[in-house]
This record gives C-alpha cells, sequence and structure tokens, in this order.
C-alpha cells in the first residue's frame, strides 16, 4: 500500500541550520510522532511538506503525489494545525469560518457546527479573546472539517494543560479508527506520543536519528543502570548515551538482548521511555 | 480568491465605515486645489489606508502562514491584494458620489467638484501608480520592511496628485488628443503599471519562505 506521506532525502539550507536529507513515511491508519529537540528541525520539516518553505532538494510525496505539483490537491486532503495561532484575532469565529470554508473543497457545515459545539467554542467571539487551549481547539475544528486524510500537527500540545492536552490527544486517536486517515505530530513533549503514537519519527540537530515502530523501540531498546565499574572502554561503546556519577552508570543500549548477555546478569535493564530515547540520542557519549 | 477580499472587507469594515469622513476631510481640506483633483486626493488617501491596514493586520497575525497552508495557491493570494487596491478605490470614489450628492441635495457650503471621467481616471492612476510601486515592495520584503516605500510614497503621491488632473490635461494637449482618448489612454497606462507590478509581486512571493 502507497504510504500517505512520504520524504525522501529532503534537505533545506538556512544560514546557520540545515536538514540534512532526512527520509521516512508513514502509512494510512497510523499515528506518527515526529520528535527532537527545540531547534532540531522538526517545525522547517512540517514547512517544507506544507510548501512554506522552499526545499533545497529532495522529495515530499503526500497521498502518492508530488507536494509542489499537486499543492491544491493535496491541501484540500489535509488538516493542519500550526504551532501557533494563525487565524485572525479581530475576526470572530463565524468571521473565520466565511473565509476558510469556501476555500475547501469538501467543506462540511455540520462536521463543523458539531465541533464548534463539542468544544464549546463561541460562534461570535473574537479569535483573539478566545484562551490558548481554545484556539488550538479552533485549528482542530478547522482542520477536521473537510474531511481531511491527513492531519499535520506542529507542536499543537505545547503551551496547553494537562486536561485540554488528553483531550485532544483522544480525538487523535478516534480520527484513525476508520484505518484510512493518519495523523503526522510534531512534539518536544514526548509523554503525549507514549499512549497514542504508533511510529516515532526522531531527528536531532537537522537529521533523521530513527524512524521506527514505537513498539520495536520500546522492546529492543534498553535502559541499562549498573556499577561504574562494569562501564569499561570496550562497553562504553555499546551506549547510544551513558549518565555517570560516583556511584555507577545508567546508559541507553539499541539492543538490550545484546546488553543482557554482556553483562551477564550484573546489571538492571528497562524498558526506555521515548523522553529518554531522546535525552540519550541528543547527548550521546558525553557524561554528565 | 473572493474570500481573501471578503477576508479584508471584514477585518477593514470600522475603517470602510470612517472612509466616508475620510473623504469628507479630504474635500475640506482640498477645497482650493483645481477642478476635480480633490477626487484624486480623497481616492488615494483612502485606499492607502485600507491597503496599509490590510497588509498591516496580515503582518499582526503571520497570515502568509495560514494562507498558503489553505488550498490557495500564492498567485491567488497576491492576485487579491491586487484586486483589493482597485476595490478600494471605488468603495473612495462612490463614498465621493454620495458626499457631492448629499452637498448638491441639502445646500452644504461646500465646494465639490463634479465627477468627470478625468477624475476618475486622475484618481485611478494615482492609486495604480503607488500601489504598483509599494505592493512588490511588500511582497518582497514584508509589512515591516516595505513601509519606508509605503511612507516615501505617500506623501510624494498624496501631494501630488492634485497636479494629476492638471498634468493628464496637458499631456493631452500635447498628444493633441481628445479628453475622453486621453482618459483611455491613461486607463491603459494605469493597467500596464498594476500589470507589470503583479507579476514582479507574485516572482517575489513564489520565492519566498514563511
Amino acid at each position: 500500500m502507497e504510504p500517505i506521506l512520504e520524504v525522501n532525502n529532503l534537505k533545506k539550507d538556512f544560514q546557520d541550520f540545515s536538514l540534512k536529507g532526512i527520509s521516512f513515511s508513514l502509512q494510512r491508519g497510523y499515528i506518527m510522532g515526529f520528535i527532537g529537540p527545540n531547534g532540531a528541525g522538526k517545525s522547517t520539516t512540517i514547512k517544507l511538506i506544507l510548501n512554506l518553505l522552499k526545499r533545497d532538494d529532495g522529495e515530499i510525496k503526500v497521498f502518492g503525489l508530488d507536494n509542489l505539483q499537486n499543492e491544491k490537491e493535496i491541501k484540500n486532503r489535509i488538516g493542519f494545525v500550526l504551532s501557533e495561532n494563525n487565524f485572525y484575532d479581530e475576526l470572530t469565529v463565524a468571521e473565520t469560518r466565511r473565509i476558510i470554508a469556501p476555500i475547501y473543497r469538501d467543506w462540511d457545515q455540520n462536521v463543523f457546527q458539531q465541533y464548534l459545539s463539542d468544544f464549546a467554542l463561541p460562534a461570535n467571539k473574537k479569535v483573539g479573546e478566545l484562551s490558548g487551549g481554545m484556539k488550538m481547539k479552533l485549528s482542530l475544528a478547522f482542520a477536521l472539517s473537510h474531511h481531511a486524510e491527513l492531519l499535520i500537527l506542529d507542536e499543537p500540545t505545547s503551551g496547553l494543560d494537562p486536561i485540554v492536552r488528553s483531550e485532544l490527544l483522544e480525538i487523535l486517536s478516534t480520527i484513525i479508527q476508520d484505518e484510512q486517515k493518519s495523523v503526522f505530530f510534531s512534539t518536544h513533549i514526548t509523554s503525549d506520543l507514549d499512549k497514542n503514537a504508533d511510529y516515532i519519527t526522531f531527528i536531532n540537530d537537522g537529521e533523521l536519528v530513527l524512524s521506527s515502530p514505537k513498539d520495536d523501540l520500546i522492546e529492543n531498546y534498553g535502559l541499562v543502570r549498573g556499577a561504574k565499574e562494569l562501564l569499561t572502554d570496550e562497553a562504553r561503546d555499546y551506549f547510544i548515551g551513558v549518565k555517570e556519577n560516583k556511584f555507577g552508570f545508567e546508559g541507553l543500549v539499541e539492543d538490550k538482548h545484546f546488553a543482557e548477555e554482556f553483562f551477564d546478569g550484573r546489571v538492571v535493564i528497562e524498558k526506555p521511555g521515548l523522553e529518554e530515547i531522546m535525552i540519550y540520542f541528543t547527548r550521546g557519549n558525553g557524561c554528565a | 480568491m473572493l474570500n481573501l477580499i471578503l477576508k479584508d472587507l471584514l477585518l477593514l469594515k470600522k475603517y470602510i465605515f470612517f472612509g466616508l469622513a475620510y473623504i469628507l476631510i479630504m474635500i475640506i481640506a482640498f477645497q482650493n486645489l483645481p477642478g476635480t483633483a480633490m477626487l484624486s486626493a480623497g481616492t488615494v488617501a483612502m485606499t492607502y489606508i485600507l491597503v496599509v491596514n490590510s497588509c498591516a493586520y496580515d503582518d499582526k497575525n503571520k497570515a502568509d502562514l495560514l494562507l498558503n497552508s489553505l488550498p490557495l495557491s500564492r498567485c491567488d493570494v497576491v492576485l487579491a491584494r491586487y484586486l483589493s487596491v482597485f476595490l478600494f478605490a471605488s468603495l473612495a470614489i462612490i463614498f465621493y458620489a454620495i458626499i457631492a450628492g448629499v452637498n448638491k441635495f441639502v445646500g452644504l457650503p461646500l465646494k465639490v467638484s463634479p465627477i468627470t471621467g478625468e477624475g476618475i481616471v486622475g484618481a485611478l492612476l494615482a492609486a495604480s501608480f503607488m500601489h504598483s510601486i509599494y505592493l512588490p515592495a511588500y511582497f518582497k520584503f514584508g509589512f515591516i520592511k516595505a513601509r519606508l516605500v509605503s511612507f516615501v510614497l505617500f506623501f510624494v503621491v498624496f501631494f501630488e496628485a492634485g497636479t494629476f488632473i492638471n498634468r493628464i490635461n496637458s499631456i493631452e494637449g500635447s498628444l493633441q488628443v481628445l479628453p475622453r482618448q486621453g482618459n483611455i489612454i491613461f486607463l491603459v497606462v494605469a493597467m500596464v503599471l498594476i500589470i507589470v507590478s503583479y507579476f514582479i509581486s507574485l516572482r517575489s512571493y513564489n520565492s519566498r519562505d514563511f
């Protein structure tokens, strides 16, 4: 089956930052968490997918179509939530709908009305008077009211309280239940993805670190804790990242079964969280 | 694309309402201007205020991110901005006509020149000239950097707008054409200016990163 989103060797150069040929793909019916520290290139990648930035090299296919040659067709089938509110603060929710709704080929007013009601969004209130959480819900209502097949969300949970975040994550899980829609969701709050994501794509400093099913990561990677004398030079080479103190060490390995054999039961090995994976990949072997 | 013009009208509804007052102030301020120059001056002033405020709202709300994420082409975004110039200029001329009508009906002690073909051509030419320079700067550099261009242009065009009619008349005289033919020639000049400007703006906007 053709991926709903396919990024190949994507490059973009800025004066002080480069996206260095990243590649990944997302199948229909799944949520992909796009993670990385601040400044890793997550928003740059999303802007390149939406053609807000011009790519220097590489290829982006959405629904099997080139994102530049079929821009309008693709954008009719995409729902997006950008990291900050980009609606006009001075217009009411209803006025904003009057402008945006006719632009979409498959706008569904009943669905939009339902979301306004579910999210308790007042149609006659100006966007600028809504809270951060309400603005995000408004973005989501627009993103979901034209039968979008792919949702692209850029840091939608940053700045939201835990209740609104939880509501958003529940909505995302509901959306993909028909197995035809997908969600591409960038965040640096990895706990948002612990329950919901099927795939994780991790970039750091403009480079792809990994793109893999989340369960594979959790099952294969290991968080190893042990006494300091076990951390020989040979052992150190097997770690993605290590943190040491005067009593012992903690580090991330890519293959926990190998680590079990290597240390022969003298260490404690646990499943890592996404946050630990991100931290150790970002930190590398520099010791704390 | 019409939705983008509707967006400008919704954002600027207060300014448009006060547009009637701007035109009245222009008429009062330019009582001594010859012929229909007060129409040109009023049209240029009101169109400028509306276009610049519309650009300011887009800049404040980072609208380029929203608009270019929607299923719109960049061509739609640029074309809507140019069409709104003519919409605002037309509104200014309609407001002028309303004030001229009320003045005549009520008998106010105001000298309001009647709307003529030369007046409308002068107004459209002045507004076209100003925005054919401002909009490429806006689409290339964004609102903040283009402010200097708009500031300089406003003073040059606004204070020169009053003499546009006289210049049009003298050029018509030197070309030895009838006023009606002259109006058509100047309308064509205005259209050419705007079309060339549109393509320059589109080229800049197409290559911009947001």
